[in-house]
């Protein structure tokens, strides 16, 4: 028997988040609810939400259109929560570093590994005698 | 070269600018910080802020003020009415404005809260560190470009001209032009090559001081023996 959980009740849960099971689900009605209390206060509850709209996606308890509006929708959300962070931290912020973090484009050159080359010995140099002593062994080699 | 403004980015726009001075914004870029964007392109293609349809007249004249070029002597090259500069710099730079690349730099905001994905955030990244795009731009791109540009917290900001996450505005290409006299100076009196050239040429200058205009401020060098101690 499936246990619906109401907005309030998931949002006190959140410190205690219910391991995802049969028993306890999250109802579209209730995500809906979640979403307007207006409790998303920062990137934490936003992430929450997400996971929790994703697994309903998943189970099919939200069309594919609703989710799309709910992205959208917690999209400007998230605008919203970082603005309000980022309006304060003045004018020296690393905004470049930001957008890189974010693209996850690694602009750190990619380590060299060298790799010694295999060492050659050097070829001995033959003498006519070892010409000599090639051949008796090539011939005793082959029983000629 | 007589003069010591020249390669010196003016400190403020011009009074008579009004009208285009702020580029619609309330805390609008310095001259300096236009200069390092516009006279040369951050990067070598010329389509990057794809500029449209400006009078190369006005072009020139707002490169020349942005490079130092002393309002007099701009004047006497154009040889016509007196506010006439004037006119043709608000007609380039009203052109610029259109541009919503130049736009977004001019504004100056923390682009992050409108950064949904990675696309976004990559070719954010490319055009506020002006580097080349390589290859033509996906569908993806041109389609994350359409979203972020239509979010509304950057179009908000776009329209109303307010920043609410001000950063420090890329200075694409510093060292084309000094920010201050000063800085020029300081440059002026280091020992160099380049400096013991622009000596000489300024002492000849100097020997024809009747050709100078009145409105010129000569550049002057510490005499040898100050720079001596």
């Amino acid at each position: 028997m499936k246990k619906n959980l109401t907005a309030e009740e998931f949002l006190f849960s959140n410190n205690d988040l219910p391991a995802p099971s049969d028993d306890h689900q999250v109802t579209a009605e209730a995500i809906l609810a979640l979403a307007q209390t207006g409790k998303l206060r920062d990137s934490n509850d936003l992430k929450d939400f997400s996971a929790e709209m994703m697994g309903a996606l998943l189970r099919k308890e939200v069309t594919v259109g609703a989710s799309r509006e709910m992205r959208q929708w917690a999209e400007l959300i998230y605008s919203l929560i970082q603005t309000e962070s980022m309006s304060n931290s003045g004018k020296e912020i690393n905004f470049i570093g930001q957008l890189v973090q974010m693209s996850g484009v690694n602009l750190e050159e990619k380590p060299v590994i060298e790799v010694e080359p295999q060492k050659q010995l050097p070829e001995p140099e033959l003498g006519v005698e070892d010409l000599f002593t090639e051949i008796v062994e090539h011939k005793i080699a082959t029983n000629e | 070269m007589w003069d010591e403004r020249l390669f010196v980015a003016p400190s403020e726009w011009p009074e008579e600018f009004s009208s285009i001075k702020s580029f619609g914004l309330k805390e609008a870029p310095s001259p300096y910080e236009v200069a390092c964007a516009i006279l040369v392109a951050p990067e070598v293609g010329s389509r990057f802020w794809g500029f449209k349809k400006f009078e190369g007249e006005g072009k020139a004249v707002a490169h020349w003020w942005l490079g130092g070029m002393p309002v007099e002597a701009i004047q006497k090259l154009l040889g016509q009415k007196k506010g006439r500069w004037v006119s043709l710099m608000e007609n380039y730079f009203s052109a610029l404005v259109k541009s919503r690349k130049f736009k977004l730099w001019a504004l100056g905001t923390n682009p992050v809260p409108a950064c949904p994905n990675r696309i976004t955030a990559q070719i954010l990244q490319r055009a506020l560190q002006g580097e080349a795009r390589r290859g033509n731009v996906t569908r993806g791109e041109r389609n994350a470009w359409e979203r972020f540009w239509a979010h509304p917290y950057i179009s908000t900001q776009i329209k109303t001209g307010v920043r609410r996450c001000p950063i420090e505005r890329t200075l694409y290409r510093p060292g084309l032009v000094w920010p201050s006299v000063e800085d020029k100076l300081e440059w002026v009196y280091k020992d160099g090559g380049n400096q013991e050239e622009l000596r000489k040429t300024i002492e000849w200058l100097e020997s024809r001081v009747y050709k100078r205009p009145k409105w010129l401020v000569p550049l002057k060098f510490p005499k040898q023996d100050i720079l001596a101690l």
